[in-house]
C-alpha cells in the first residue's frame, strides 16, 4: 500500500514570507507561539529534541526520507506553489530533485489557492492573486515540472507522472489546460499523466466535469468534516458555500466571515466518518489523518479535534488500509500530514509522543501485509 | 453419518494486530465445516483479550482458544494439534494470509488421490493468492523427499493438510526449543513415513515478510539449530527411508549452510560482521559439497564462495541491489 503523505515546504524564510510576516517567519514560528486554549489542549507542540529544522538544509530532506521509508510512508506529495510563473516555497522539492541519493519517491500537488493571510488574519487580503493564463503559460509551467517528472523518483501509474490539484474548481481553462499538460507529457516521451484532485470543492460541484482526472482523492479530514456537518448548515452558511467560490473567482475572498470561537470536535468522531465513507465512483481515493489542531495559525478562531492517541490512529489506519485495498480497490492512500505542524497533522516525531505515530502506521500496514515491499531490502 | 472436519491450529505470539485479518480468511473459506484452534503463546500485547472476545463472536466454523505460557511456535503448534478434534490438521500463522479455497483444495486432493498428506504452494506475494485450476501430482515417498530436498524453498508446514493419523500413529511432534526449522524436522519425518504424497499446484497460503521482524532480528548464531537438526535427520532418515538416505546425507545439512550463507551476505553491512558470522560455521567444508547440486544458482554460487568469500559477498549485494 503506497501511503502517500502531504508534505508542507514552509520550513525556511523566503523573501515573500518575510515582507509579508517579518523577518525569517517560517511555519515554525506560528508552532511555536501556540498555547493551549482549554485545560489539556496539547500545545505547543515541540518537535523531538526541538529539531526545528530548515528545509534549505539537504540534510534534512535526507532524514525524513529515511524516517519514512523506515516506517512505511511510501513518499511524499509536495505542495507547489506556482502564481503565473512566480513560485513560493518551491526549494526543498528542487533540493530533492539535486540531491538523487535522498532514496524516497514523490509527487506535486499545485496548491492552487491565491496566497493570503486565511491562515492567520480575519481578513483574507489576498497576497498573490493566481492567473491561470494560456497556452503560454500552461506550457512554461509544464516546463518547470518536466525535469521531476523525469526523475526515477517522481510517482507514476503505468509510467504517467501523478500530478494532483488542490482545488480544479478555481481553474475556468482546468480541461484545456490539462489537455495541454497532457499532449506536451507525450510529446516528452511520457504515456501521459495521472491527474488527481484533492479538495472537496471540485467534488461537491453538480455539474463537474472530471473526465480529464483518474483519481477524485478524499482529502481528509475535509471529507469527513463536511460529512458530519452535511444537512445542518444554517441557510446563511449555504449561501455562502454557493458564494464563496464564486467570488473566489473573481478574486474576492471572503471566506473568514465566521463568528464562532474554538471549534472542537471529537478525534472518534471524525475517524467514524471517515471511515463510514464508500467511494463514489472507482476513482475514489481513501484519506486519512494523522489529527487535527490549526490553533498555532488561528488561535481561538481555529479548530481542534480532542482525544487522538497514536493507539487510536494505529486501529483507525488499520482499517482505513484495509478499506482502502479491499473496499476501493485501490494501492494508495493519501495521508494527511507529513509535517503540517501548524494544522496538528505530522508524522514527524514530537516531544510527547517520540516516534509512536510513525509506529501506528508501520504497525497498521504491517497488520494488513501491507508495508512496502521494495523498502525491506534497506 | 459424520461430517468430516479439519482443525486449523494457528499459534500466536504477539500477533493481536493480525487476529482479524486471519479471521477474515477463515471466514472466507468455502468449506465450512471445520474448527480453529487458536494457541496463544505467552503473549504480553492484549492478544488474550482479542482471542478471547472471538468466542464471544459469531462465525461459521468454531473457535478454541487455549493460553499457555510461553514455550516457542513448536510447543504452541504442539498445544493446538493436541486439543484438536478433526480428522484432518492445518498449521498456519496468525500473521500470513491463506486463499479463499485453502481448505477445501486441500481436503478434496486429499481425497481425490486417497492419500494421507496434501501440498500446496505458498507465495510471497499476496497478489497470488486468485483461486486458478488446481493441477494434482502424485509423488512416491522417494520421489517427494527428492522434489523436498531439490525445491524444499517451495513447501512448508503452513501449506499442508494431514491426516490426525498421520501424528497419532507415529506419535511424531514439532521438535521444542528450537527457533529454526523445527518445522522443517517434523516434515521431513512426517513425509519419509508416507507412501504416497500428493501436491496440488496452486498457490494456497500467502507468507508474510514481517518487517519488523525482519529488521530488529539480526542474524544470530540460533540459526545453528537449523543445522543441528539436520544432522539428526541423517540418522532418522537412514532408518525410515534407506533408499533416500544417501542423497539426503550428501546435501541437506550443505544446503541449510548455503542458506544461511546468503542470509548472512545480505543481511550483514559490512564484509568483515560477514566473515566473523561465518567463521562459526564449517562453510567451505559443506559448500564444496554443493558444486553438483542441480540447481545452478546454487551451485555456482557455492563455487564462488570456495574461490573467494569476499567476492562472493560483493557479488551477492551486488546483485540483490541491481534485481531490486
Amino acid at each position: 500500500m503506497k501511503t502517500i503523505a502531504f508534505y508542507l515546504p514552509q520550513f525556511h524564510a523566503i523573501p515573500e514570507n518575510d515582507a509579508w510576516w517579518g523577518e525569517g517567519f517560517t511555519e515554525w514560528v506560528n508552532v511555536k507561539k501556540a498555547c493551549p486554549l482549554y485545560e489539556g489542549h496539547y500545545q505547543p507542540r515541540v518537535p523531538l529534541n526541538g529539531n526545528y529544522y530548515n528545509l534549505l538544509d539537504p540534510e534534512v530532506l535526507r532524514w525524513q526520507a529515511k524516517l519514512a521509508r523506515e516506517y512505511g510512508v511510501y513518499g511524499f506529495c509536495f505542495y507547489h506553489y506556482w502564481f503565473d510563473g512566480h513560485m513560493l516555497l518551491e526549494k526543498p522539492m528542487e533540493l530533492l530533485l539535486r540531491e538523487k541519493d535522498i532514496d524516497l519517491p514523490f509527487c506535486v500537488c499545485w496548491a492552487n489557492e491565491p496566497w493570503t493571510k486565511a491562515w492567520v488574519s480575519k481578513h483574507d487580503n489576498i497576497l498573490i492573486a493566481q492567473r491561470y493564463g494560456d497556452q503560454k503559460e500552461w506550457t512554461e509551467h509544464f516546463n518547470y515540472f518536466l525535469p521531476f517528472f523525469k526523475d526515477p523518483r517522481y510517482i507514476k501509474n503505468n509510467g504517467k507522472p501523478l500530478v494532483i490539484l488542490y482545488r480544479p474548481d478555481l481553474i475556468e481553462c482546468l480541461n484545456d489546460m490539462l489537455d495541454c499538460w497532457e499532449n506536451l507529457a507525450k510529446e516528452n516521451g511520457f504515456p501521459g499523466l495521472e491527474f488527481g484532485y484533492q479538495q472537496i470543492h471540485f467534488d461537491l460541484q453538480k455539474n463537474k466535469d472530471d473526465s480529464r482526472f483518474s483519481y477524485n482523492i478524499e482529502y481528509q479530514p475535509n471529507y469527513a468534516n463536511h460529512d458530519l456537518t452535511q444537512g445542518k448548515l444554517s441557510l446563511l452558511r449555504k449561501v455562502k458555500r454557493w458564494l464563496v467560490p464564486k467570488l473566489q473567482k473573481i478574486g474576492i475572498n471572503i471566506e473568514q466571515v465566521r463568528a464562532q470561537g474554538l471549534i472542537k470536535r471529537d478525534y472518534d468522531q471524525v475517524w467514524n466518518a471517515v471511515l463510514a465513507r464508500n467511494p463514489s465512483s472507482e476513482k475514489s481515493v481513501p484519506g486519512a489523518f494523522v489529527d487535527w489542531d490549526n490553533t498555532p495559525r488561528r488561535q481561538e478562531r481555529g479548530s481542534v479535534f480532542v482525544g487522538a492517541t497514536p493507539e487510536k490512529f494505529e486501529r483507525y489506519m488499520t482499517e482505513q488500509i484495509k478499506r482502502a485495498r479491499d473496499v476501493y480497490h485501490q494501492d494508495m492512500l493519501f495521508l494527511f500530514a507529513w509535517n503540517e505542524w501548524a494544522e496538528g497533522g505530522y508524522m514527524e516525531p514530537d516531544e510527547k509522543y517520540g516516534f509512536s505515530y510513525l509506529e501506528a502506521l508501520r504497525n497498521a500496514l504491517i497488520a494488513n501485509h501491507e508495508f512496502p515491499t521494495d523498502f525491506k531490502q534497506q | 453419518m459424520k461430517q468430516p472436519t479439519v482443525s486449523v491450529v494457528i499459534p500466536v505470539y504477539n500477533g493481536a494486530r493480525f487476529v482479524s485479518g486471519i479471521v477474515d480468511c477463515l471466514d472466507g473459506q468455502t468449506m465450512k465445516a471445520f474448527e480453529a484452534v487458536f494457541v496463544n503463546d505467552g503473549s504480553t500485547d492484549g492478544t488474550k483479550d482479542v482471542l478471547d472476545s472471538l468466542t464471544q463472536e459469531h462465525h461459521s466454523f468454531s473457535i478454541k482458544v487455549i493460553h499457555q505460557k510461553n514455550g516457542g511456535v513448536s510447543a504452541a503448534r504442539n498445544a493446538g494439534l493436541n486439543a484438536s478434534i478433526g480428522d484432518f490438521i492445518c498449521f498456519i500463522d496468525v500473521d500470513d494470509a491463506i486463499s479463499s479455497d485453502y481448505l477445501e483444495t486441500l481436503y478434496q486432493t486429499l481425497q481425490a488421490s486417497d492419500v494421507r498428506i496434501a501440498v500446496g504452494n505458498i507465495t510471497r506475494n499476496r497478489q497470488d493468492l486468485q483461486p486458478a485450476e488446481a493441477e494434482v501430482r502424485e509423488y512416491s515417498s522417494v520421489e517427494f523427499l527428492r522434489e523436498f530436498l531439490y525445491r524444499g524453498i517451495r513447501f512448508s508446514v503452513c501449506a499442508c493438510m494431514f491426516s490426525a493419523e498421520c501424528f497419532r500413529e507415529s506419535g511424531l511432534r514439532f521438535p521444542e526449543g528450537f527457533r529454526y526449522s523445527e518445522d522443517v524436522y517434523l516434515l521431513w519425518q512426517l513425509f519419509a513415513l508416507e507412501n504416497r504424497i500428493a501436491e496440488v499446484n496452486r498457490t494456497l497460503y500467502y507468507y508474510y515478510d514481517n518487517p519488523t521482524s525482519a529488521m530488529n532480528s539480526g542474524l544470530d548464531l540460533k540459526r545453528m539449530d537449523a543445522i543441528l537438526l539436520m544432522k539428526r535427520l541423517e540418522s532418522i532418515l537412514a532408518e525410515s527411508s534407506p533408499e533416500f538416505s544417501p542423497e539426503f546425507d550428501r546435501y541437506a545439512v550443505a544446503r541449510h549452510h548455503w542458506s544461511i550463507l546468503w542470509q548472512a551476505a545480505l543481511r550483514l553491512p559490512k564484509y568483515k560482521m560477514f566473515r566473523e558470522y561465518c567463521s562459526h560455521f564449517e562453510m567451505k567444508a559443506e559448500l564444496k559439497k554443493l558444486l553438483d547440486y542441480p540447481e545452478k544458482r546454487i551451485s555456482l554460487s557455492s563455487a564462488l564462495y570456495t574461490v573467494s568469500p569476499r567476492l562472493y559477498y560483493y557479488l551477492l549485494r551486488l546483485y540483490m541491489r541491481l534485481k531490486k
